[in-house]
């Protein structure tokens, strides 16, 4: 009997002692905690989601709204019948410019009243007005007056409640610009998804058809919404909380187990990541910089971390027409206008010869090993880029970075008519192709230029600085700087730079389609994102069948875009640099925390933050 | 002094319109503008056709000097150039008040206004217009960031004169001792070292390692339900006096510049004050070292620093914005910086309006106090 005390006692303590230690775990819904997250970009600007345009409104509007096609998490691609999104399927007419769109009958905004097709249409009806400062009137081939837009979207109609017709494509017009006709476009979906659904029956209640008047109310929150969280509250300057919606149907477990999500604005990256660390924030992204310390940090489980590749890359952009006298690529007829020549990149040879002479894998470098330091910008914490792709890209472009070989490059630019006239080490023009095309006194130039990035960005100063060096080895003056980044978009869209560095992240779900950035329609000074001023006709005319090949078979479009990646390998219209290791990271109290590439938050209505209350 | 603070009131009119002038043609010429990176933010569905619409919405295409003239007297005396191209611009009047129907929640309290009208009143008649980036009265945006300000820009000042003055007395009294060496050194170093690197280190030893303060903002995250039944944080119903924990470190990065600051001008104003003939005077009536040092020599070494008053409110307003992002403090100086980062016309001018009145108005009530102070100033 005494044994038996003692061991009742014992066990007594055991389990009291357990019960302090151990951590206590979610059991419901709602009981899984506050997740909080950081944001260094400020406040947000509007809670509507068809006039956002900034990322951190987005996302926190993500979590409230459907969206009319989702994009699949495993697969990066639009599919039927995923979590938050209305599309149950689709499909397109032979003409490829019809698409059927069905949607999902299961779902209902939560005060009970059926999503349907009439909630996206109230949307579009609003965006296309063109009376909001939505930007997203660029989805549409039009606006509701006929001012034309360059988008694909030319109209939908209402076939049911649960069925779209929409006729989506490149538009053919006449000479008032009028649409006549459209033709297929396989990347036009992604238009239709521009425009977010709203609960129209409360839309309309407080906006009615006075759309101009959803401006003046940016933070309208309706009181049905759909998603894991709602209801948010925004205190400037410090965060914008929801909370759990209980009535949401498209969760992990059958139900939201956190209780409220809070971004937490701190605007210092360095304190963020402090109080990252000291568990003030359930989760946050590790810049490239601080990869390496983490994961030791994180050795012992005290947080947990996942990696994937960017989808996105940075690059140095060269100017490769007049920077005195910038022209549209293309004039009022569509004909290609003569843009002139830059003194230096003009030339392919000099741009191959920089491919050759910038050391991409020494900026990328390598992560710490034993008592070797991490090397490099990005202390191995990237991969490297060398045409228009990405790291989730459908298309292996078969390509290999160009080897770093200072010798290579300098028998390219003694081709191209660079060469060490006075032994001075330095690059002079010797019947470059300037000198030979425009200017015979230009012989005797250095070869000299401007490098500019924006200021703040440590990465992109750093590889400024390094391109500096590697270029002056081989007798190339560079004269780089850092500047604001308004200063620096003026610059680039100005059309008046000559080499920038800067960098694209490319959008979900990711199609190679470059021609907004490297055909002559895209060139267009003071706005175009064809600042390069690269035209190159075969390569419009890749762009143009892959975009419009009847069927879109992404079997058949693959190879027209391995060759459209070739060719800009070939010619170097930028120097593609390298794309960042992202790391998604949480505190190693979080149960379920398991992201996926782009989609660190997919199934966050799971996680269950562990209290040690 | 009536009259006198009158004369200065009405030199001020002149000097603000000066200030607002060349701001805004300083930042009307400044590279960038609110829509310059809007299409680098989806660069493959953003279009040339519908960033000029969102221009000519915004009003960004006409010159800086109509859009100057519309800031400050109103669109109904400085009309819009006829718009050309594709644009649709709205004929749009201003600040509609939020739909208080039942399908909005009533946890926002922020009310918006259309970024896109074009019928302003123009701040003479005190229409600051909308912000381009948070699409409310920049009045609304301002006034909700700046009570965080004055509450660290009040208890800064109270810091730096209750810390400086004394530090500055001990040091004249004890010249050439320890305790002036001391300050001396600790002056130089409160102004070399960087703020930002100082609220930095604070944070790290006091936040993160020690645990003894908090890591950022103005008070504890919370969100709960308020009385009306709307949401609220933790300033609206925590008093200051319950949250000074979060003062302590950025009020003290703030300070040190003052302290130094204040500590240094005391010590050569006592000295200074010292050599006068009714200090020597006192000293000759057989007073204690101790009145003649506070009562009389103090006293009156105070009266110069009342001329600190304009300089120290443009310090304050000036750190803040590093302070406040070090530290996460819902300011005015941070508001600024996001302002000035988005191009927010609207923000910029109404803080360089309110920076430049409170600076005026400092130097204003410095000169009051001056005269206050020193019976032989006479305006």
């Amino acid at each position: 009997m005494k044994r038996f005390t003692k061991i009742l006692f014992l066990g007594t303590v055991l389990a009291l002692a357990l019960a302090m230690v151990v951590p206590v775990t979610a059991q419901g819904p709602g009981e899984g905690g506050v997740v909080i997250t950081d944001n260094i970009g400020g406040d947000p600007s509007t809670f509507i989601p068809f006039i956002g345009s900034d990322t951190v409104s987005s996302s926190v509007y993500a979590w409230m709204y459907p969206s009319i096609i989702a994009i699949d998490p495993f697969t990066l691609d639009n599919a039927p019948n995923v979590a938050q999104g209305m599309a149950s399927g689709w499909e397109y007419d032979e003409t490829g410019t019809v698409m059927t769109l069905y949607l999902r009958e299961d779902i209902t905004w939560s005060d009970g009243t059926p999503i349907t097709a009439r909630d996206y249409l109230w949307a579009v009806e609003a965006v296309r007005s063109g009376q909001t400062s939505s930007p997203r009137t660029s989805a549409f081939t039009s606006l509701a007056d006929g001012t034309p837009e360059s988008g694909s979207v030319d109209s939908i109609e209402l076939i049911d409640d649960y069925t779209l017709r929409i006729n989506l494509g490149d538009p053919v017009r006449d000479e008032e610009g009028n649409v006549t006709g459209l033709t297929p476009n396989c990347i036009a979906i992604n238009d239709i998804n521009d425009v977010t659904p709203v609960p129209a029956h409360l839309y309309e209640e407080a906006f009615g058809d006075d759309y101009a008047s959803i401006d003046a109310d940016p933070f309208f929150v309706p009181t049905a919404t759909f998603g894991p969280f709602t209801d948010p509250f925004f205190e400037a300057g410090v965060q914008v909380s929801l909370i759990a919606e209980p009535s949401y149907p498209d969760t992990q477990l059958g139900y939201v187990s956190p209780s409220e999500w809070v971004l937490l604005n701190v605007p210092d990256t360095t304190v963020a990541y402090e109080r990252f660390l000291a568990g003030e924030i359930t989760y946050t992204g590790i810049s490239a910089d601080r990869q390496n310390a983490f994961r030791e940090l994180a050795a012992d489980g005290s947080y947990q971390f996942f990696e994937y590749a960017d989808n996105g890359y940075t690059y140095m952009g060269y100017n490769l027409a007049d920077p005195n006298n910038p022209q549209p690529g293309l004039d009022e007829n569509g004909d290609i206008v003569d843009q002139g020549l830059h003194p230096i990149f003009s030339d392919i040879l000099v741009r191959q010869a920089f491919a050759y002479a910038i050391d991409v894998p020494a900026m990328i470098g390598s992560r710490p090993d034993g008592d070797e330091p991490a090397t490099g910008i990005l202390e191995g914490n990237g991969f490297p880029i060398y045409t228009h792709n990405s790291n989730v890209s459908w298309v292996d472009d078969g390509l290999e970075p160009y080897a770093f070989d200072p010798e290579r490059a300098l028998e390219l630019l003694a081709e191209a008519g660079w060469v060490d006239n006075d032994g001075d080490g330095l690059l002079e023009c010797n019947d470059c192709l300037y000198a030979r095309e425009v200017d015979p006194e230009f012989n005797g130039s250095p070869l000299e230029f401007e490098l500019v990035t924006n200021a703040g960005n440590v990465i992109r100063e750093r590889t400024g600085q390094t391109i500096r060096e590697q270029l002056a080895e081989i007798g190339v003056t560079v004269n780089f700087s850092a500047i604001d980044f308004g200063a620096l978009v003026d610059l680039l869209l100005s059309q008046t730079h000559d080499a920038i560095i800067i960098g694209w992240s490319l959008g979900l779900p990711f199609d190679p389609d470059g021609s907004w950035a490297f055909s002559a329609e895209s060139d267009n000074p003071g706005s175009g994102f064809g600042f390069t001023s690269y035209n190159n006709p075969e390569l419009n005319e890749l762009w143009q069948t892959a975009t419009t090949l009847p069927g879109c078979d992404r079997g058949e479009r693959l190879g027209l875009y391995q060759e459209a990646m070739r060719i800009l390998y070939e010619e170097q219209p930028y120097m593609w640099l390298f794309s960042g290791n992202v790391m998604a990271a949480a505190q190693g109290t979080v149960e379920n925390y398991d992201p996926l590439p782009l989609f660190a938050t997919w199934n966050i209505d799971a996680w269950n933050v562990i209290s040690d209350q | 002094m009536t009259r006198h603070i009158i004369r200065r009131l009405l030199q001020a009119i002149p000097t603000l319109f000066g200030v607002t002038l060349l701001s805004y043609m300083i930042m009307s010429f400044a590279p960038g503008g609110p829509l310059a990176t809007l299409g680098l933010s989806d660069p493959q569905n953003l279009d040339q056709e519908t960033i000029e619409r969102l221009e000519s919405q915004y009003g960004l295409n006409d010159p800086w000097y109509i859009q100057y003239g519309r800031w400050l007297v109103g669109t109904d005396i400085i009309f819009r150039l006829p718009q050309t191209g594709n644009s649709t611009a709205v004929e749009e009047t201003i600040e509609r008040s939020s739909p208080t129907t039942s399908s909005a929640r009533s946890a926002n309290s922020q009310q918006g206004c259309s970024v896109l009208a074009n019928e302003r009143r123009g701040i003479v008649r005190g229409d600051f217009g909308c912000s381009y980036k948070w699409r409310r009265p920049v009045f609304e945006v301002i006034g909700e960031r700046l009570p965080a300000t004055i509450e660290l820009g009040i208890a800064t000042l109270f810091v730096s004169l209750f810390v400086g003055v004394p530090l500055g007395i001990g040091a004249a009294i004890t010249r050439g001792r320890i305790f002036d060496n001391a300050t001396r050194v600790l002056a130089v170093v409160f102004n070399a070292v960087p703020n930002f690197w100082m609220g930095l280190m604070l944070l790290l030893v006091f936040a993160f390692t020690l645990g003894w303060l908090p890591s950022g903002g103005r008070c504890e995250r919370m969100r709960v339900r308020l009385p009306d039944g709307s949401t609220g944080g933790c300033a609206d119903v925590v008093p200051i006096y319950n949250r000074l924990e979060y003062m302590i470190m950025p009020v003290f990065v703030l300070a040190v510049g003052g302290i130094a600051g204040y500590s240094r001008y005391m010590r050569t104003s006592m000295l200074e004050t010292i050599n006068s003939d009714y200090v020597r005077t006192a000293r000759a009536k057989g007073l204690s070292a101790r009145a003649v040092w506070l009562n009389h020599a103090a006293r009156n070494a105070l009266i110069p620093l009342a001329t600190f008053l304009g300089p120290a409110v443009v310090g304050i307003l000036g750190g803040a914005a590093i302070t406040e992002t070090i530290f996460s403090w819902p300011g005015l100086g941070r508001l600024i910086v996001e302002a000035v980062g988005n191009r927010d016309y609207p923000v910029i001018m109404a803080s360089v309006v309110i920076g430049a009145t409170l600076t005026v108005v400092a130097y204003i009530i410095s000169d009051i106090l001056y005269a206050l102070f020193d019976p032989r100033i006479r305006y």
